[in-house]
């Protein structure tokens, strides 16, 4: 079965294997290294925190 | 050291405000709390206003409960520190092998004239950029791990500050 198989075909498939995976791995860890988004604004989660709960606490100013 | 009598809402206070409703059972979504500490921990201002905060705060139980928020975060990066470091170990360096050896494969075939033409220039070209592309994520991925990495250092720092803060409090200095 792969008798046929001439050695230039083994070496230019085993480099273009090795270049596939490369590529793939490469892509993987750019995907892994890409910033996860924000899941809301940050000026949004201040103004909406529970600053109720602080009353006895902490005196902090009623708007932003 | 003492902190105004009033502060403002910002994320130093959002963060003592979010610790004080989790001590008293209400729920606060995940995302929003990592986010608050990620903007508390990355910033001189907010880690002097929320020491100034503790320091001011009626409750001596309330530096405990942002100093714990402040560790979890800290073992949280600490893990995704890890992970990152494991991709890059594992995944990124045997990417970069592998393109340097299909790049001296393809240059071996050349010159002893296996591969010859347009072929043996087409495979020294994507060998070399496989190269290219694998370092590249590699710097990207180190990056990213740097990151983690004081993240983890400037929360750790961060809860030690918030606990002694609530100790001079309760002293009375």
């Amino acid at each position: 079965m792969f008798e046929a198989m001439g050695l230039e075909t083994v070496i230019v498939s085993t480099i273009i294997g090795a270049c596939a995976l490369s590529f793939g791995a490469s892509a993987y860890l750019f995907m892994r290294a890409r910033p996860q988004p924000a899941a809301k604004d940050l000026d949004k989660i201040v103004k909406n925190a529970p600053y109720h709960r602080l009353h006895n606490v902490l005196k902090v100013e009623a708007g932003s | 050291m003492k902190g105004p009598l009033k502060f403002k809402r910002r994320p130093a206070t959002a963060l003592v405000a979010m610790a004080n409703s989790l001590s008293m059972g209400d729920a606060v979504p995940g995302g929003e709390l990592r986010q608050i500490i990620t903007a508390v921990v990355s910033d001189r201002a907010e880690r002097a206003a929320l020491l100034a905060a503790i320091r001011t705060a009626n409750d001596p139980d309330c530096g405990l409960a942002v100093a714990d928020l402040l560790t979890a975060y800290a073992s949280e990066a600490a893990e995704a520190e890890a992970q990152a470091r494991d991709a890059d170990q594992v995944i990124g360096q045997w990417a970069q092998r592998l393109a340097a050896g299909a790049l001296l494969a393809s240059f071996g075939a050349a010159i002893a004239g296996t591969v010859t033409g347009g072929l043996a220039f087409g495979l020294t070209l994507l060998s070399f950029s496989g190269f290219v592309f694998a370092t590249a994520s590699r710097i990207g991925g180190r990056g990213k791990m740097r990151r983690r990495a004081q993240d983890r250092d400037s929360a750790d720092s961060l809860a030690r500050h918030v606990l002694e803060a609530g100790k001079l409090k309760k002293e009375g200095k």
